[in-house]
Order: C-alpha cells, then structure tokens, then sequence
C-alpha cells in the first residue's frame, strides 16, 4: 500500500525542521495546517487571525491539533493529540504547556503572531528562540506529491463542470451565469471557492474564471467564450508546453501576458526564478479583454491537469 | 420602494456607516491611551477604512490584503496597498503584508507615519511572517489590538444593525428555497449548490463559511468523539444523502457591507417530527423566551445564562465547547460571548448595552432522540431588544 499523502507531508515538514534545527513548530496559516497534520476543517472565508492551530514536535514527531472533536483528524493522530476550543487565554496556556516538547523548545518556528500569542509563548516555552518559517514551509511545499496532483485535478474537474454550465447557460447576464457556474460546481463536489468567480462579458465574448477547493486543494480554469481572433488560446497552450523544469516562468508573447503563481493549498506567491518539476503553476495568458487560465504540473512534458484537449477544443 | 439618496441597495448610508465608526475607534483608542493601530486582519482593515477584500480562500485573501495604520489624532486612517479609490485614507502604493516587498513597503509607511510614537503606544491585531522578518512594527514592544477592535466595535451604530439585519433577511429567504429542496435521496452538495445559487440572485456575493447541513447522530456516542464529552459541532465532511428522518443542523452566514448573519435551524428529512423531537423544539423555545425575557440593558451574561439554564430544568442547554449567545458584526462571532469557558465571574461581570448584537444558539439535546438547534437574532434596545432580519420558519417543528 502506498503511504498516506498526511504521513508524506508531515515526513517532508519534520525533515524540513531538521534541516534547519527547529525543535517545535506552531502554526496558525490554514495550508501550513492541512500539510503538516492532514486536518480537514470547516472552510471560511478571508484572513483568519491568527492563532495556535497545530503543534509539530521533532523529538516526538508528533502532530498537536486545535480541535474540539475528532472528525476530519488522520487516524494517526491520537485523540490525546486534541486541544478543544477555548475563550481563555489561561486554558490554551495550560493545553500548550502539556504537549510534550513544547516547553523545553529551544528553537521554535512560527508562520505568524499576535502580541496575545508572544506572551503566551513567554510563559510556555520561555527559552526559544523564535524562527519565522512561512517561507521555509513555503518551499516545502512547493513541489507536489502524486496524491495532491491528483486533488487538484480533481479540483479542476469541479471548476470545468462550472465553466460548461456558464457555458449552457449563455446568453445570460453575467450575475446570472455566476450563479450558475457556482451552483454547478457545488453539485459536482465544492462549494469553497479559491476567489471570487469571473464572468464578465464585453463586446460578444464572455471572460469566465472559476476556481475552487477539494480537500483544501485548487483547481481552476479561465476560458474566454464566442471566439479567438487573435489566436490567444494557441499563445497560452505554448505557455503551458514551456513549463518545463530549469526554464524561467513565461512573461510575454506576442501581445500577450502570463501571470504565473504557484498552486497547491490555495493559492501560492507568485513564481521567480527557476521551475522546478512536480511544481504545479497557475498561468494566466491575458491578451486585451480576453484570458486564459490553466493549472499545468512542471515536468518535461509538462502537463495541464486539464489536459491538452481541454485548451484545443474550446475558444 | 427606491433607496433614499446616497444610500446603498439595502438603504444604508455607508458613508455615515464608516464615518460614525471610526469615530467609536478613535474613541476607544484615546480611552485606552493607544496613540496608533495597525491592522492586517482584513475585516478590522474593513472596519477602520471601508476596505473590502473578496470572498475568497484565505490563500487569496491573505494575498490581498492591505494595511491599516489608525492614529487617534488624525481624522483619517492610512491604507497602505489594496484599492483606496472611493476611500477616504491616506493612500500608499503597497501590497500584501504576506510578501516581503509589503512588509517591506509597509515598514517605510510605519517609519513616516508613526515616527514619532514610541511602539508602547501602538497597538498591532496580528504579524504575518515578513512582518516578523522586517521588525516593524517590533513584535516584543507593541500592545495587542485585538481588545481595542473588540471593545469599538461591540455596540452597533444603527448602520451597522441595519447591514446585519439585511444580511440576515437574504439569508433566510435563501433558505426558504433550501429547506424546500431537502428530501430522501438528496444530497449535502445539492442543498449548499441551491443556497450559494440563491444568495447570488439575491445579490449576495459572500458566503462566510461553508454552508453546513450536517444530519446529526441521534446519541453523542454515535458522533465524532470531543474533548468535552458532548456533541460535535459545526460538523460535515464528504457529502452525505439524507434518509427520511434525520435531524439536519443547518447553519450558515453571509455578509452585506461585510456585515455577517447566522442562520441555524433544525430540519427532518421527509416527516414531521415525533413527538420526542418535538419537545426538543418546545423546550429550545423555551429557554429563548427565557433568555429573550432577561435581555434588556443593564442585564448580565449571567443573568442570560441563569434564565436559559432554569429553562431547560437547570441543566446548561448549550454546548459547553462554545456559548449560550456570541455578537455577530465584522466577525461571524465576537463579543458579547454569553456562557463561556470564561465562567461565571466573566459572565456575570458582562453587562449588556443597547446597540450589542445577541445571537442564541441553545442546544437542547437528548442522548437517543437526538437535538434540535436553532438561531435567533437580536439586538439589544433602550428598553429590551429586537429581532435582526425578517423572521424565518421553524418548520417543520410547530410552535405551540
């Protein structure tokens, strides 16, 4: 049986912490959550504030989550492993002190704080050192494992069942097609979206951008609907075929735009520097008012998660 | 009936809304000694200037998102990134905290602006990692403003009533189309694709949460397991198909102007209710006339949670992992929060004021019947208090 996709990622997270001498990690940014303990939560919108969501321990390797109950928790992680939500600041204190590792942290990695949180961390482990590590867990996650191509895909999947119901539904005021296109994608299996969704139409072609979450994952498609004069799908499917790893993200051609940011657990910052396979990017070709959009796995032959079809059959 | 003139869709004056309270911030700033904010949480961003960020994945949202910095002696707030056309800040080309270009474009803004405070005297709602790189504003130095949003913003100005009580309004009537929908061999995933579709057509384009339609376990033990012993949730994973029968705890929120609502109610699948789960829903009723009774000003959260307890035969009829009631505003729960593990003290120290936003949401729950759950809406008044949105339907329970 091949391992778990929770049990890769939290060995790639400790192997992380290894390298760069972190004893304990506490995180609070929802894609650090999902990657390093697998937890599946209830999705909401916007920022969060942050706070203690889940406690890596190195010495032990063992993963400490902020949940009252133990639906959406990998069986491996033991219900002792549980804190239950609390309003006091007192009870949290005491639930952090008793996760062994935590106070005798000498080097402790943190994706975010509040002044709350530092006195805190004052009182429970009142000789670490604090290491800012979003962009250490960033990198780790960079790069994808089979399993979460396979989610984002799956994503995919949700948002091109949105895109043909905008485009069954057309003409249609694009506030009509919205409705449409998220009341389709919720039946074909999300009701998280990654952004707000895009229809807007101008002068006879229809913009449509949807985007949404499986188990935490994105996948998304943009399409530009009633024709391609000027043969920008062709543009953005030479794009796609250039995300091959040692290359530098695509800028422009011939008229046309990308932007190229990194996909995985939501969105991820936008991509400088050298591709690297297993990366999955999010690559939007813009060329006037019309748009393409793709997530394309970086390999050497690079690979849309849509498939190259997807792109040749529609415009 | 057309909006009056310069009001919005739902006839709130925003202008008037942000003006009156950034004046409750500043107020609150001045009673605290805290000369400066900075906010990167995005609905205190709201707060402070208007800003809005879409509804989106925290991914996005994070991405972004711009900074407020608030001094109490200036009359309007600075944004630094984001889009300021419409606003009435201080605009600086910046963008998200979230990468170091922000922290960095954020940093020189914090160094012009705020030069000369000492960090005492500013207080900062939450650091994102470049932040913490940057140094600026110092983690170690500066006060927390989370007890500055909290206390500005826990009495509504009649705006920001209105704005709840629009939002709560569209949200029941979307679920009237909802609730319609729920029968034997439907699923979770085609009640929450009708409830997103509604809101839309309703012109509603943020769902705060994923909406839940979570059919319950008759017995706690049936359930997930919880560190309280009682009963989980908000709850749902995959995408279950209803059975004639099941208990289907249903809660969601929306916002108008980035004001939030709470919709909860308790429906069956395909019946009426038994008699058992019947008197679940008379004695849920019960502790709300109990607690609705206690509420005016001057009143305490004790006295709330004392009333709501005597109703329910002097056991507590919430669940203990969250409250009796919470307010709703700019967050989807935020103070007041009646009945939590705060405990007694806190609770009977807390007095309720006109303008405070009470959301019930008692549980009344028998292990093998199962439990009924439902929300209601209210605000606080001079003499008593009012309900938010237009009053929504307990059926298929009967009130009686």
């Amino acid at each position: 049986m091949s391992t778990p996709l929770h049990v890769e990622r939290r060995d790639r997270v400790l192997s992380t912490m290894a390298g760069a001498e972190l004893d304990v990690l506490v995180l609070g940014e929802q894609a650090n959550v999902i990657y390093s303990s697998g937890h599946q939560r209830l999705w909401t919108a916007g920022t969060r504030p942050h706070a203690p969501t889940c406690i890596v321990v190195r010495r032990t390797g063992a993963t400490h989550l902020l949940s009252t109950w133990d639906e959406g928790v990998p069986d491996d992680v033991p219900f002792e492993h549980l804190f239950g939500i609390t309003w006091s600041p007192e009870v949290m204190g005491a639930a952090l002190t008793a996760i062994p590792g935590l106070s005798d942290a000498r080097r402790l990695g943190v994706d975010g704080m509040t002044a709350g949180f530092l006195r805190a961390v004052e009182r429970f482990a009142p000789d670490a050192e604090l290491v800012v590590v979003d962009e250490l867990l960033a990198d780790a996650r960079r790069t994808k494992f089979a399993a979460e191509v396979d989610l984002m895909q799956a994503a995919c999947r949700v948002a091109a069942a949105g895109l043909d119901a905008v485009e069954a539904a057309l003409p249609a005021p694009d506030d009509t097609a919205v409705a449409v296109a998220v009341d389709a994608m919720a039946r074909a299996g999300s009701s998280k979206p990654v952004d707000e969704p895009l229809v807007r139409t101008t002068d006879g072609s229809t913009v449509v951008d949807l985007g949404v979450l499986v188990e935490g994952y994105e996948g998304g498609i943009g399409r530009t609907l009633g024709g391609d004069p000027e043969g920008t799908a062709d543009v953005h499917r030479r794009a796609l075929a250039a995300c091959r790893p040692g290359t530098v993200a695509p800028v422009s051609d011939n008229g046309a735009t990308f932007e190229v940011r990194g996909a995985g657990l939501g969105a991820e910052r936008p991509v400088v520097g050298t591709l690297e396979a297993g990366m999955v990017l999010s690559v939007t070709t813009t060329a006037g008012s019309h748009r393409w959009r793709d997530l394309v796995l970086v390999a050497d032959e690079p690979r849309p998660l849509l498939g190259g079809a997807a792109i040749a059959g529609d415009g | 009936m057309a909006p009056a003139a310069g009001t919005d869709s739902h006839g709130i004056d925003l202008g008037r809304l942000r003006a009156e309270r950034l004046q409750r911030l500043r107020d609150t700033m001045a009673a605290q000694g805290i000369a400066a904010l900075v906010l990167t949480h995005a609905p205190n961003v709201g707060y402070a200037t208007g800003h809005r960020v879409p509804a989106a994945d925290g991914s996005v949202a994070n991405f972004r998102r711009p900074v407020a910095v608030v001094r109490a002696d200036e009359d309007r707030p600075h944004l630094v990134g984001g889009e300021p056309d419409g606003l009435d800040v201080v605009a600086h080309p910046g963008s998200t905290p979230d990468h170091d270009e922000g922290a960095r474009a954020l940093a020189s803004v914090l160094d012009e602006v705020l030069g000369d405070l000492s960090a005492g005297q500013v207080a900062v709602d939450g650091w994102t990692g470049p932040m913490l790189r940057s140094g600026k504003p110092p983690l170690a130095e500066c006060a927390d403003a989370r007890p500055i949003l909290g206390a500005a913003t826990i009495c509504k100005t009649a705006d920001e009533l209105a704005c709840i009580s629009a939002a709560q309004r569209i949200n029941e009537v979307a679920m009237l189309d909802v609730g319609a929908e729920l029968a034997p061999g439907t699923h979770r995933s085609d009640l929450a694709a009708t409830f997103l579709r509604r809101t839309r057509e309703l012109g509603i384009a943020v769902s705060m949460i994923d909406p839940i339609f979570q059919p319950m376990p008759r017995a706690i033990a049936d359930g997930p397991r919880t560190t309280t012993g009682d009963v989980a949730f908000p709850t749902g994973l995959g995408d279950p198909t209803y059975r004639e029968g099941d208990l289907v705890w249903v809660d969601s929120g929306i916002t108008v102007n980035g004001y939030a609502s709470d919709f909860g109610r308790t429906w069956i699948c395909g019946r009426g209710p038994s008699e058992a789960e019947q008197e679940l829903f008379d004695r849920w009723r019960a502790v709300i006339d109990a607690s609705l009774d206690a509420l005016r000003p001057g009143a305490t959260s004790g006295d709330l949670c004392r009333a709501a307890t005597a109703a329910n035969g002097g056991e507590r009829p919430w669940l203990p992992h969250f409250y009796l009631a919470h307010g709703i505003g700019i967050e989807s729960a935020e103070m007041p929060l009646i009945g939590t593990d705060l405990g007694e003290a806190f609770d009977d120290a807390f007095v309720l004021a006109p303008g405070m936003v009470v959301v019930l949401e008692p549980v009344i729950w028998v292990d093998g019947v199962g439990g009924y759950r439902a929300e209601e809406v209210v605000a606080v008044t001079d003499d008593g208090w009012r309900a938010l949105g237009g009053g929504h339907p307990y059926d298929p329970f009967v009130v009686r």
